[in-house]
């Protein structure tokens, strides 16, 4: 596309952004009741960006959605590895994996704070088990889903064991939870969130819910603004690096 | 023995280990009576609730909600995603909003779609739509994006149209990803569904999680649990065969 055309889509991106806000700033009878108006979002960030306890909420829900994450995509490795070495125990083992990931986790969210509690540890156990499947499901694919002809190349040049994973299995691996790493990433945050509306003390899914509780729609608002703001700039960072990460994949 | 029976026998020992484990640690009062509850008594409210109506109806509701609210999100999301593929200035001009609306915490808009549509199936609905919606327009917009660009040389050279290039080229294209996304999609779509019913429904077996847990009835949380369970595994199967049905044709 030229540099032209590309300025231009742009201009008209802002200028849809503008006519959607302004529509929804005049129209204010209906909808204020419900979503709030845009100077009103726009002032609650405000005093949320100038207020250090408010502030202090997104490290907060970070460290929760990160430490679930990290959690989960260990897990997900070691359990993939272990299924993908072995098609018997893959085969006895699958109606389990889709048994656990049938279960309806985000509605089981209140037990889950009943049976760990509400400290950071149960939030973290919550968004573990919840992502746990992403990751999993697309490095056993990866992994038993690695081209033979890759494979039987490595062997015939001699390649022991050890190589052939360090050479074959783990850039598999790589790719796959590179390229899943987006979703799961979009999902850990989303759950951690989800738990602290449901129970917590600290974390922006709690003060969203405090302003719902105290009809502050304007506040619950800014909190949805701001996480979908975070969100999409993790997944532009994610999408660099996925773009690095892979340079060296065949383009077809 | 053949491999296959062995495998099941090892499956059922397995089940049979975890659920007596359970049955132990509850028993030896393991846990907190009121988060976790026995597969004795699991299986007994399970016994009672299958011979009610009621729970045919509510996973009748569930199942509703899922399905209208996935279907539009197909049309919809399939529509765009097309477009998106398609055209590389439609793509640029949407990306921006894509992101960001995909990005938004769906589920912490559950109580302004309740303040705004009611308790009842519309919120559920759109809460199924509004997630699906995006998981198939990037399926969707990839799928066509990554038509090997020779298909389509290929069918222009012998002469096909506009229309036949759409029925023969993009249309399986599209198809078998919509397809095979569908698993996913549903998956994640009737948790949404449940979780809708959980937060501002009167009906379904997210109401029934919502019930038990606000009348200390564990037991009715569980065995929830397990009709979901049961329930997300049978969707999971059937969308398995179509899956192999309509991947038949593929190299």
């Amino acid at each position: 596309m030229r540099l032209w055309a590309k300025g231009l889509i742009v201009l008209a991106d802002v200028a849809t952004v503008a006519g959607v806000i302004a529509i929804w700033q005049s129209d204010s009878a209906r909808t204020a009741t419900y979503l709030s108006r845009p100077s009103d979002i726009a002032s609650a960030i405000k005093v949320w960006l100038t207020n250090s306890t408010l502030l202090g909420y997104i490290p907060v829900t970070l460290e929760e959605a990160a430490l679930g994450m990290v959690i989960a995509l260990v897990a997900a490795t070691v359990l993939a590895s272990l299924l993908a070495s072995s098609s018997y125990a893959a085969g006895v083992l699958e109606p389990f994996m889709a048994l656990g990931n049938a279960a309806p986790r985000i509605a089981l969210a209140p037990l889950f704070l009943l049976i760990f509690g509400t400290e950071l540890k149960s939030k973290v156990i919550f968004v573990a088990t919840a992502v746990v499947f992403i990751p999993f499901f697309s490095i056993f694919r990866a992994l038993t889903t690695v081209d033979k002809d890759i494979l039987n190349n490595a062997r015939c040049l001699g390649a022991r064991r050890m190589w052939i994973v360090r050479d074959v299995y783990i850039p598999a691996v790589t790719s796959s939870v590179v390229a899943s790493l987006r979703v799961t990433v979009a999902f850990s945050l989303l759950t951690a969130i989800l738990a602290e509306y449901l129970a917590s003390q600290e974390g922006i899914g709690y003060e969203i819910q405090q302003a719902q509780q105290n009809s502050q729609t304007n506040f619950a608002m800014a909190g949805v603004v701001i996480i979908a703001l975070i969100a999409v700039c993790i997944d532009m960072a994610l999408r660099l690096l996925e773009r690095r990460a892979l340079v060296w994949r065949d383009p077809s | 023995m053949s491999t296959a029976w062995s495998k099941r026998i090892l499956q059922l020992l397995i089940l049979a280990a975890i659920v007596g484990l359970w049955q132990l640690l509850v028993s030896a009062g393991e846990f907190n009576a009121i988060a976790v509850a026995s597969p004795g008594s699991v299986a007994n409210e399970l016994g009672s609730l299958l011979g009610n109506t009621t729970i045919w109806l509510d996973m009748l509701h569930t199942l509703r909600g899922l399905a209208i609210g996935y279907l539009a999100g197909v049309a919809v999301g399939t529509a765009i995603g097309t477009l998106m593929g398609v055209s590389a200035v439609v793509r640029a001009y949407l990306t921006p909003f894509v992101a960001f609306l995909n990005a938004v915490p769906r589920l912490a808009l559950i109580p302004l779609l309740v303040a705004w549509l009611g308790f009842g199936q519309s919120q559920q609905v759109v809460l199924v739509f509004l997630v699906v919606v995006f998981m198939v327009l990037l399926t969707v917009q990839a799928s066509v994006q990554n038509i090997p660009k020779r298909f389509v040389d290929n069918a222009r050279m012998i002469g096909a149209s506009r229309l036949e290039l759409v029925r023969e080229v993009y249309l399986p294209a599209i198809g078998i990803w919509v397809i095979s996304s569908a698993r996913v999609a549903i998956g994640i779509g009737l948790q949404v569904a449940l979780v809708g019913e959980f937060f501002g429904g009167h009906q379904g077996l997210g109401y029934m999680i919502e019930e038990g847990e606000a009348t200390y009835n564990t037991n009715l949380i569980y065995a929830a649990v397990v009709v979901t369970a049961v329930l997300a595994i049978v969707i999971d199967q059937l969308l398995g065969v179509v899956n192999r049905r309509a991947a038949r044709w593929l190299p």
